[in-house]
């Protein structure tokens, strides 16, 4: 089963991440780290396929999570959530796609289907 | 005598010889010598004061002298049959008890009454920069005066044979019934009167004219002052101030527009900010509701199988352990347990979404754009923070004191800018230096005697000292061309100083900057408050 890691600094975004994942049909295992310190931790210790990250996050953002999951990992596939998508971030290659924020479930289930098709 | 006579001042000494009678008289009141043109010599002078004036006069009269009361002129009349109001002056001799005297007898029916008058009128007729110009009623010139004469370029030879004031008068055509209304004793003044000249563009004169009665003949007597000059650079004149109207137009134009800029500017810079804040929980609430749709489905599904239950005849074993299945299929104890939860989350959202609108109103009142009214300090900084939060969260920690300050009289609106530009300030200021660790800003407020003292320090890169004295000038600017108007901290320095009697001051720190802001308000509204 592939894992999917969340990474946000709003809980709330989280829980009902969680909550709406819990309902719906996909096939992944699902992780949830509040904040990009934690989860950089995380990613030391643990595989995972595909990082969703917010953008904008104090301390370790959402660029520098994901140049470190890549640097683990090179085949993760990162996401990133974020409400004001430059075209740097487009460019960035430690990105893989770039969604706007707040986005629906499907989308996001959707392009991660494509990214590990 | 008639007037030309008198103003061309050649008869003027034997007027005051023939009419005058002088003498001398001591502090007693006797006359030692006295000469009477008035009556030919025909009778002797008096020999004293007291049968010269009334007794009252001359008794009153003498006791000023004597107590040494100065007084210019005095109004006598002579004991002469009939008696004869005099203009009376007298000269004390030097170093003697004796005094000269002359007078003169006052003429009601005289334009010119008294010597001084005599004196000042010829004085003026010959000294009056402008145009004095007097007819007689039919028009004829008798007199202009020697600045006049030069004015019009007229020599005074002219004025003798004939010389009617229509020959040179170019823009009036009633005249006539002008000088009929003046002999009635009308004055008009400020009229526009052109006279023609000789080798010269017209004079264009504003006149004053009216009418003079001397020995029962009438005179009309023009006052012209030159105003050609002025009317020649009055076009120039307008159209000088047409353009410095035009000038000061653009100019308001541009301030307006440069203030609206500033807003614009800050707005657009914040509003990418204020949108990612307002993302956070909408994203959550939005997530959450479609849950709350999927429980309702399978709420909705159990619920339905309860009624089809119970309205069914066949309410078995076999329906209820199938409805109780359902239950722990659906996980209802999970769903009602989550609920609950997903209730307090949502709410959450909706109330930091509400904060963030109620703080994003206090900018936009626009009903207290001109009004001052009572309001917290405490308040316009907590409502700017959460406008800027989306600036800074990431990279600034936030530190603030609020002291407990008494609502002030005060624009808030206003002041909502004064601390959104200087925060903003600061931010930025922060953000320039790229550091890893988080940037520190502290705001401080507290009540000081009749003042309201607010701080912010920030530990960013601080302000050089030698332009510290000039980030309050407007258009004064560090940031790049395009990323600030430098408007932000003049507009600042104008709604703390200007609008509100307070001062503002930045002071440099170890690190960083602070900005201290001093605003009085009255101590009564704290009471009330």
């Amino acid at each position: 089963m592939k894992t999917i890691l969340f990474v946000d600094d709003e809980i709330n975004i989280l829980k009902s991440m969680r909550r709406l994942l819990s309902v719906s049909e996909h096939g992944f295992s699902c992780e949830f780290i509040e904040g990009g310190e934690k989860a950089s931790e995380y990613l030391n210790e643990n595989n995972c396929d595909v990082l969703i990250s917010d953008l904008n996050m104090p301390g370790v953002n959402g660029l520098m999570l994901a140049d470190k999951a890549k640097k683990i990992n090179p085949d993760i596939k990162v996401i990133i959530l974020s409400g004001d998508a430059g075209p740097e971030l487009q460019q960035n290659k430690a990105v893989d796609s770039v969604m706007s924020k707040p986005c629906e479930i499907n989308l996001i289930l959707e392009k991660i289907n494509w990214l590990l098709r | 005598m008639n007037i030309k006579d008198l103003l061309d001042g050649e008869n003027r000494t034997s007027l005051f010889k023939q009419d005058c009678i002088r003498g001398k008289f001591d502090i007693s009141g006797k006359i030692v010598k006295g000469s009477d043109s008035l009556t030919g010599g025909k009778t002797s002078f008096p020999d004293s004061l007291y049968n010269l004036l009334e007794y009252d006069d001359a008794e009153s009269y003498l006791k000023k002298l004597s107590a040494g009361i100065p007084e210019k002129s005095h109004i006598f009349t002579l004991k002469t049959s009939p008696p004869v109001k005099v203009y009376w002056k007298e000269e004390k001799v030097a170093e003697s008890l004796y005094y000269n005297f002359e007078a003169y007898p006052l003429d009601d029916d005289s334009v010119i009454k008294t010597y001084e008058s005599h004196a000042l009128l010829f004085g003026l007729q010959s000294g009056l920069p402008d145009l004095l110009l007097i007819t007689e009623a039919n028009g004829d010139i008798v007199y202009i005066n020697p600045a006049g004469l030069k004015m019009l370029n007229i020599d005074k030879s002219q004025i003798a044979n004939n010389f009617n004031i229509r020959e040179i008068i170019t823009n009036i055509n009633n005249l006539d019934s002008i000088l009929s209304r003046l002999k009635h004793g009308h004055v008009i003044q400020e009229i526009e009167v052109n006279f023609s000249r000789k080798e010269s563009e017209d004079l264009i004169g504003l006149s004053s004219i009216f009418s003079l009665v001397r020995n029962e003949t009438i005179y009309i007597c023009f006052h012209v002052v030159d105003i050609s000059e002025r009317i020649r650079n009055f076009s120039e004149h307008m159209q000088n101030s047409i353009q410095l109207m035009n000038i000061n137009e653009d100019l308001k134009n541009t301030q307006s527009r440069l203030l609206s800029q500033e807003k614009m500017a800050s707005i657009g810079q914040l509003s990418a900010g204020i949108a990612h804040e307002l993302n956070n929980p909408l994203g959550y609430v939005f997530n959450n509701m479609s849950v709350l749709f999927n429980y309702m489905k399978d709420l909705n599904n159990f619920v339905d199988h309860v009624r089809a239950l119970y309205s069914s005849t066949d309410c078995d074993n076999l329906s209820l352990s199938n409805l109780k299945s359902m239950d722990e299929n659906l996980d209802l104890d999970y769903i009602f347990g989550d609920l609950k939860e997903l209730k307090n989350e949502t709410e959450e959202g909706i109330k930091k979404i509400r904060s963030i609108i109620n703080s994003l109103k206090s900018f936009s009142r626009k009903d207290s754009v001109l009004s001052f009214s009572p309001s917290n300090i405490n308040e316009s900084i907590k409502d700017t923070l959460v406008v800027l939060l989306g600036e800074y969260k990431y990279k600034i920690k936030v530190e603030t004191d609020l002291g407990n300050i008494p609502d002030i009289f005060c624009n808030g609106l206003e002041l909502n800018q004064v601390f959104l530009n200087i925060l903003k300030n600061s931010i930025d200021a922060i953000k320039s230096e790229n550091r890893v660790d988080m940037g520190l800003i502290n705001i401080k407020t507290l009540k000081e005697n009749s003042e309201i003292h607010i701080i912010f320090s920030d530990d960013g890169p601080g302000i050089p000292e030698e332009i510290k004295n000039r980030v309050f000038e407007p258009f004064f600017t560090t940031k790049a061309v395009g990323t600030g108007t430098g408007l932000g901290l003049s507009i600042a320095h104008d709604i703390i100083v200007n609008k509100h009697g307070g001062s503002i001051s930045v002071e440099p720190l170890e690190k960083g900057a602070a900005f201290h802001i001093r605003i009085p308000f009255e101590e009564e509204l704290e009471s009330e408050a």
